[in-house]
């Protein structure tokens, strides 16, 4: 695919991309890095959003160390493949602690697609919002169909920072295998 | 290191995994353009990218992706830096921790083959000759590696992760032997970019 041509954005506002909170279903496909004092990785990402669940694939480059989390309501799998499976009612906590992926994913899945969490405070900025103590920052636009998405982004907090580039997204018909 | 020789193998059936033997002694340095295709579960190709790779044994490779997008990774001295150019990130680990039995890492002569994985002849299809590689580790991240080799060199690999996804890489422009810069095998972080060791 050819690279993204960024697109000029103005200031951030949520009211410009609120229709985007009736999405049933999206995928992107990108890479991800996360930088903590602990830890710091970086990986590919595919991420499946359906009605009720996430499924998110994280993978080293040539496909290798491949691990995929499934979230559902409070209950998250684990599957580094070939059998090796755990779950956990406690998401947060058992994300961050087995794979350092410190921002919580279910926020996470309405600031991917570019949107503050529904039924939570923020405050907007020029390029993003703060919420829930973590600062959003969209850097890069591009468009996708009629929608404008985000291409490069970051979440951010004292300790963390989880930088996104999507380069490519699917949205609505976007089938998840 | 003496390699273990191959016991009584009939000339034909083992011929893949001696012709491995051989290209891996023969060859002290190797340049290569390459293709990438990540093929899921269900067979879809999902992701296609390209790069180049360069190898100077023991131990020094890079392998940089160039399309659609730059990563670089370059390895010497034990150390393995990851550097992604649009997150600005690079990550520096040993090399067993971070890329464990890639296939650069195999190549490049720091990992003796025969004392981390079997090694089957897969025979010939056309002019390729396969070898398959089985790690010995259970915790490995790939369930095999297969290495393709054309007229002796190497031309394709394939590996399987433990979710059955597929990584071929197709290599062309192939050269052997050839004096490299050792510049090649330096990594400079790029200003401005995160650098996190803890290799």
């Amino acid at each position: 695919c050819a690279s993204v041509p960024p697109v000029h954005q103005g200031a951030y506002t949520q009211a410009a991309r609120a229709h985007l909170y009736g999405i049933q279903e999206w995928r992107l496909q990108g890479r991800l890095a996360v930088v903590s004092p602990k830890d710091s990785w970086s990986a590919n990402i595919e991420w499946g959003h359906l009605p009720n669940s996430e499924k998110i694939r994280l993978s080293g480059p040539l496909g290798q160390g491949a691990v995929v989390i499934e979230l559902a309501g409070n209950v998250v799998k684990i599957d580094r493949g070939g059998g090796n499976v755990q779950t956990s009612n406690h998401p947060e906590q058992f994300i961050s602690q087995q794979l350092g992926l410190l921002v919580p994913l279910e926020s996470l899945r309405f600031w991917a697609v570019g949107l503050p969490e529904s039924g939570q405070d923020f405050q907007e900025t020029s390029d993003g919002f703060v919420q829930g103590g973590w600062l959003i920052a969209y850097k890069e636009m591009q468009k996708t169909g009629v929608e404008t998405m985000p291409h490069k982004m970051s979440v951010s907090d004292e300790h963390v920072k989880l930088k996104l580039i999507v380069d490519r997204w699917d949205l609505n018909g976007g089938k998840t295998n | 290191k003496t390699h273990a020789k191959p016991h009584a193998a009939k000339q034909g059936k083992n011929e893949p995994v001696i012709q491995l033997q051989v290209f891996l002694k023969v060859s002290k340095s190797l340049s290569a353009d390459f293709k990438q295709v990540l093929i899921n579960e269900v067979g879809n190709p999902t992701q296609t990218s390209y790069g180049v790779f360069y190898l100077q044994r023991p131990g020094k490779f890079r392998w940089d992706y160039q399309k659609p997008f730059k990563q670089e990774i370059v390895s010497n001295t034990g150390k393995v830096w990851f550097y992604d150019t649009d997150l600005e990130q690079v990550t520096v680990k040993k090399v067993d921790e971070s890329l464990g039995s890639t296939p650069a890492l195999l190549l490049s002569g720091d990992v003796a083959l025969e004392d981390n994985y079997t090694m089957e002849s897969q025979g010939t299809d056309g002019d390729m000759q396969w070898v398959k590689l089985l790690p010995k580790s259970q915790d490995s991240s790939f369930k095999y590696v297969l290495i393709g080799l054309s007229k002796g060199t190497l031309a394709g690999m394939e590996l399987s992760d433990n979710f059955g996804q597929l990584t071929r890489i197709y290599f062309s422009n192939v050269i052997v032997n050839a004096p490299l810069k050792q510049t090649l095998f330096e990594f400079k972080p790029p200003k401005g970019a995160d650098v996190f060791n803890d290799g």
